[in-house]
């Protein structure tokens, strides 16, 4: 047998041995009813229930709003006109901050300024930031690579920023040609999204842009650390190879002259060791006899005084009462009746 | 002091230490002992004039070294303060002994050195002679 026959068999037994559930039948309203319903009032569950379909087109909105950018996260953009394209990208800037569209208000401006005239004083990376506004793209004949090596290629070294007012995650930054090989290649993008993301706290445009140098100064001045401390290892490797070297050749020429005179040695050995022992001999013999000599006086005649039939009291005499007194201010002075005449 | 014996056989050193008191001033006990002291373990026929007399009073702090007449024309006053000097800072902690040693190593190093003198030079010392006697010099 099919087994669609089986199901069907069963369904057929089933049926009557299941309770009875208690159903709330739907509600049938009448056609006039259903009229009046329609134009007074909203109708629930018309459309399920049967009722009309007739639906209404969408309202008309217009054209559509401008898309943004997935990939970049770029809104529509205007390219920045052609009458600031000289200042911006024509020679090196002559200040730090480049604003020639007047895109910061002025007071916004000389505190930025006076911050990268600051920085440019105690740091020697210059920090030079080109401010745009948020909407706006740069041409593409201008690369900022190109510009780096047009404007920046002499003079101090010097780090570029594209700064696009309003929205900092948009920022590039180039580096000068002349800004040291020693710095990884990995710190400027890394100090740029520092500088972004400190940016990004900050509520306003003016304010974002203060945040975003402030941040990158730090950092700028991170790099200069690592110059240094580049510089000092290199400093320190050289003189210890230039140490080394000489030590070596130190050591060589010494053992050249060892070797030279190692025959001389050999013949002089025995003559000088004889020598030395001798020498050694006659100090010995000469301290023992010191050590064995006697010393006599010759006996003068001296005149005795002051009825003193071996000794007039000659002599010094010392006081040590005083620990912060030299010994000559302790010493006493002869007695005038046993000074010799 | 026997190795100082054995050096200078005519000479001989003593040492006096003792509170002397009000009596007497040390340079005169030095005096008068030099002179008037039998000293028992001398050899026999043994001159208190070749005697170095050191003396010490640790009461009142004062230390002399009196020379008798056989070492006068070879030593200065200069020459046994010199010796005191050296044991001065011993004497000023109490160490008595040991400045004793340090005064008596000076005095040897002097002696050796005056003895040599007085052999190269002798004339040199002939100005500590007394004025001969008149009788003498009518002679």
């Amino acid at each position: 047998m099919k087994p669609w026959l089986w199901l069907t068999l069963a369904a057929g037994l089933a049926g009557p041995l299941l309770p009875a559930r208690d159903t709330t039948p739907l509600p049938t309203l009448s056609e006039a009813q259903r009229k009046t319903m329609a134009t007074s009032e909203w109708l629930a569950g018309d459309q399920i229930l049967g009722g009309s379909t007739d639906a209404e087109p969408p309202p008309d909105l217009g054209e559509a709003p401008p898309t943004a950018d997935l990939a970049t996260g770029k809104t529509a953009t205007l390219p920045v006109a052609e009458k600031y394209l000289a200042a911006y990208f024509d020679t090196r800037p002559e200040t730090f901050l480049i604003d020639p569209q007047g895109l910061l208000d002025e007071s916004s401006g000389h505190d930025l300024l006076g911050l990268l005239k600051a920085h440019s004083s105690d740091s020697p990376i210059d920090l030079f930031i080109y401010v745009f506004a948020k909407d706006q793209e740069i041409p593409g004949e201008v690369r900022g690579e190109e510009l780096s090596e047009r404007c920046f290629a002499t003079g101090r070294p010097a780090l570029l920023v594209y700064y696009f007012l309003g929205a900092p995650q948009q920022a590039a930054l180039y580096a000068s040609p002349s800004l040291p090989e020693t710095i990884p290649a990995t710190e400027p993008p890394q100090a740029l999204q520092s500088a972004i993301s400190q940016a990004s706290q900050a509520a306003n445009p003016a304010e974002q842009l203060h945040s975003f140098i402030e941040q990158l100064t730090k950092r700028i001045y991170r790099m200069e650390q690592m110059l240094h401390s580049i510089a000092e290892d290199a400093e320190g490797s050289k003189r210890s190879l230039a140490l080394a070297a000489k030590l070596a050749k130190k050591s060589s020429s010494l053992s050249a002259r060892l070797a030279r005179l190692q025959p001389l040695a050999q013949k002089l050995a025995i003559p000088g060791l004889l020598l030395i022992s001798g020498l050694a001999v006659i100090l010995g013999i000469a301290g023992w006899r010191r050590r064995q000599a006697t010393y006599r006086f010759p006996e003068l005649t001296v005149e005795p005084r002051l009825g003193g039939e071996h000794a007039a009291g000659v002599g010094a005499l010392i006081a040590f009462a005083s620990v912060n007194l030299p010994p000559a201010s302790q010493r006493q002075q002869v007695a005038d009746d046993s000074r010799r005449t | 002091m026997r190795r100082f014996r054995q050096r200078f056989p005519q000479l001989f050193v003593t040492i006096y230490t003792g509170a002397l008191g009000e009596a007497a001033h040390l340079r005169r006990f030095g005096l008068w002992l030099l002179n008037r002291a039998n000293f028992v373990d001398m050899p026999p026929g043994s001159s208190n004039a070749a005697g170095i007399l050191l003396t010490i009073d640790p009461v009142i702090k004062t230390a002399g070294m009196s020379v008798g007449y056989l070492l006068e024309p070879f030593l200065e006053e200069t020459d046994t303060f010199e010796c005191l000097a050296r044991a001065h800072s011993y004497f000023l902690e109490g160490r008595y002994a040991d400045g004793m040693i340090k005064a008596f190593d000076q005095l040897t190093w002097l002696l050796r050195k005056r003895s040599q003198q007085a052999k190269r030079h002798p004339r040199r010392f002939t100005g500590h002679l007394p004025p001969p006697a008149p009788q003498e010099v009518a002679r």
